[in-house]
């Protein structure tokens, strides 16, 4: 069922609205995001940034429109979706009471896709010590969130949605981020980020999306 | 990796955690203890009417304290954001709740079996009826941890806690507790138990096939 | 044909449909009601062993046939909704269950009634009363839920998982039921069981059950309606509605 192959990354949402506890965040948003493209999506507090990104996930049913990936409507395609797809939410996904090792491998193993690197390799790649047995509750918040962007370095997927991931970082945590998602979109994939700060990436690599202007 | 080596890693995930902060295991055990405790001093001490209804109150407060493990199963995950990889991960749904809900049972249900076994015998339950009390609670506690699976993952992050889910499970446990019950006055009586046991295999046979799905549905319905 | 009907899930067309068929429905459940309670009250004869205080069956027996139906048209609503994702049943299911919430309550309110002149106590372990808590306790955990989630649309979607799963579970909770109640009673005739029941008794009884059943749809429908707006209150025709009180 998982198409293996070339066709090229590609998601698109009609005529998308969303209402969240009878509030409507937005509607009629129409939006396409084509392979090597990292939009990033921007708007007030209270826009519907992490809504969009949540619909964008799957994370939920929109209250009118669709969504399609590579061309097929999503809820027929949810499972390769998902397969193809790493989401950051707002809480990184870090297991205070296991090591950052663990935490890394029980991602990988929900995963079904093989990995890129060693755990180890993922580690260091994100400015982590690869070796450390202690419990993640014992990192920092910016380490947290370092540690939940080893997961793209190592999981196969050609669909990233990140929900702020600068959250907690510094200088050198944000370049870590802009050199991940330029690596991602060289290979072709797609890449849909919501962040107040700006992101340095190559020449037509980022797009910008504002939701202030559909506002209901 | 496959769907088993997923559900294995959920498993011992959960495991980890019961093993990493054992203070969360005591607390319904201790609860437990007192609910038992709390009906000699409200019936009085006459020991033949107590020894009677001994299998009743360890149903009973087994049941209760089961309840107050439920919120434990999807709020840590809900908190710290695992919830929403759990959702989105390619590997089936139903199966890495089953393995979540193992974790409850083994970690949640198995400490107060034996916690009942330990109060059965200090408090003088006579052989057959101890027998058929654990037996019981054997069979029936996996439909209990799997109904209160899904309790816990309709009210993940919702106000009213324990409350909520006791309202939503305990008419749901009302089945188990009869048969459970009817097998220990069976065995006082000197009767056959076969019928409660199969029956309540019969409920966890069925809760285990269906349950899974049912809180698959629930947690999607929620984090939508 | 069949395309009319297939119309009406749509909640804009539900609405103008609710809104035609209600003051009907009530007249006819009125109706029903005078009818049902004078051959009940009046020309049914009184039971040779309980005098005059059995008549309160023409409420008891009603509600407690309407909480089971309303159950089932709960969840089915809200299957219809979880699986097809047809809106008019997620809907519906949230109206129903206040409503089959209410009729349980009714059909234990007027057990309790009959029990006390009859074994006088205002509470009897019979099965079916037992039953008919448990079903009360049921419904009250789907309230509750749907009240604790702020989003409609969620709340509506987690209530049909638990109202499907409470489906299933009835059977076995009423088998559960009986089998504890003979335990301890033996195998005699649960109290409320009318063992054979005369025409001039049976008929009011039906008719009853009709004006029951319509003045349910009467309110479901009023109720519905208002769920209706509060789900759609962002589309184009509910302001329209809001702002014209009338529909265009």
């Amino acid at each position: 069922m998982t198409p293996a192959s070339p066709t090229p990354a590609c998601l698109e949402a009609r005529a998308l609205s969303c209402i969240r506890a009878d509030r409507l965040i937005f509607e009629a948003l129409d939006f396409t995001a084509r392979a090597g493209e990292v939009w990033q999506v921007t708007g007030a507090n209270g826009a519907g940034k992490t809504s969009l990104l949540r619909l964008l996930a799957g994370l939920g049913t929109p209250a009118a429109g669709t969504l399609h990936w590579c061309g097929e409507p999503l809820p027929e395609a949810r499972d390769y979706y998902q397969a193809e797809l790493l989401f950051l939410g707002h809480a990184p996904a870090v297991a205070g009471f296991l090591s950052a090792h663990e935490n890394l491998m029980h991602a990988c193993a929900l995963s079904n896709q093989p990995l890129r690197m060693p755990l180890g390799a993922a580690l260091t790649r994100v400015g982590l010590p690869s070796a450390d047995d202690a419990p993640a509750q014992r990192l920092s918040a910016g380490q947290r969130q370092r540690l939940a962007l080893a997961r793209f370095a190592l999981v196969p997927a050609r669909l990233w949605i990140m929900d702020e991931p600068l959250t907690a970082l510094d200088v050198a945590g944000r370049g870590l981020v802009e050199a991940l998602l330029t690596e991602h979109a060289a290979r072709g994939g797609v890449a849909i980020v919501s962040t107040h700060q700006g992101l340095q990436l190559p020449a037509g690599v980022l797009q910008q999306f504002d939701l202030s202007g559909l506002q209901a | 990796m496959s769907a088993l080596a997923a559900a294995r890693s959920v498993l011992g995930r959960d495991l980890r955690r019961a093993r990493r902060r054992p203070g969360d295991l005591a607390q319904p055990l201790i609860f437990f203890a007192v609910v038992v405790f709390l009906f000699p001093i409200a019936i009085g001490p006459q020991s033949e009417l107590l020894r009677s209804l001994l299998p009743a109150m360890l149903w009973v407060a087994a049941l209760l304290a089961l309840v107050i493990t439920l919120p434990d199963v999807f709020a840590a995950d809900y908190a710290d954001g695992s919830l929403e990889q759990l959702i989105l991960s390619p590997q089936p749904l139903a199966l890495l709740v089953l393995a979540k809900i193992a974790a409850q049972w083994l970690t949640g249900a198995l400490p107060l079996i034996g916690m009942s076994a330990a109060l059965g015998a200090v408090l003088g339950l006579e052989a057959t009826v101890w027998r058929a009390v654990l037996l019981g609670l054997l069979l029936g506690t996996p439909v209990l941890s799997l109904v209160g699976g899904l309790a816990s993952a309709l009210a993940v992050g919702l106000r009213g806690g324990p409350l909520l889910l006791a309202l939503l499970t305990l008419p749901l446990y009302i089945p188990v507790l009869i048969f459970g019950t009817s097998a220990a006055r069976n065995a006082g009586l000197g009767l056959a138990v076969e019928a409660e046991m199969f029956f309540l295999a019969g409920l966890s046979v069925l809760a285990l096939t269906l349950t899974p799905f049912a809180i698959a549905a629930a947690l999607r319905a929620r984090m939508g | 044909m069949l395309q009319r009907f297939h119309k009406y899930a749509a909640p804009m067309h539900f609405h103008r449909l609710a809104l035609a068929l209600s003051p009907w429905l009530f007249g006819i459940s009125a109706l029903l009601f005078a009818t049902g309670l004078f051959g009940g009250l009046v020309l049914a004869p009184a039971d040779y062993q309980q005098g005059d205080s059995f008549r309160i069956i023409y409420l008891h027996v009603p509600s407690a046939w309407m909480s089971m139906f309303v159950y089932m048209v709960m969840a089915s609503a809200g299957a219809a909704g979880l699986i097809w994702k047809v809106k008019m049943g997620d809907i519906i299911a949230r109206a129903a269950a206040p409503l089959g919430a209410s009729f349980t309550f009714l059909a234990l309110a007027t057990g309790s009634l009959w029990g006390k002149p009859m074994w006088g106590a205002w509470w009897v372990w019979d099965a079916r009363l037992t039953s008919e808590l448990i079903l009360l306790f049921l419904y009250l955990g789907y309230l509750a839920l749907q009240s604790a989630i702020e989003d409609r649309r969620a709340a509506a979607r987690a209530g049909a998982v638990l109202a499907i799963v409470g489906v299933v579970n009835i059977p076995i909770i009423h088998y559960s039921v009986e089998w504890w109640s003979t335990l301890h009673q033996g195998a005699t005739i649960t109290k409320f069981d009318t063992p054979s029941i005369a025409t001039s008794m049976l008929i009011p009884l039906l008719l009853m059950a009709l004006a029951f059943k319509s003045f349910f749809a009467a309110t479901l429908l009023v109720r519905a309606r208002c769920e209706i707006l509060a789900f759609e209150q962002h589309t184009a025709w509910v302001r329209e509605y809001l702002r014209a009180g009338r529909p265009s």
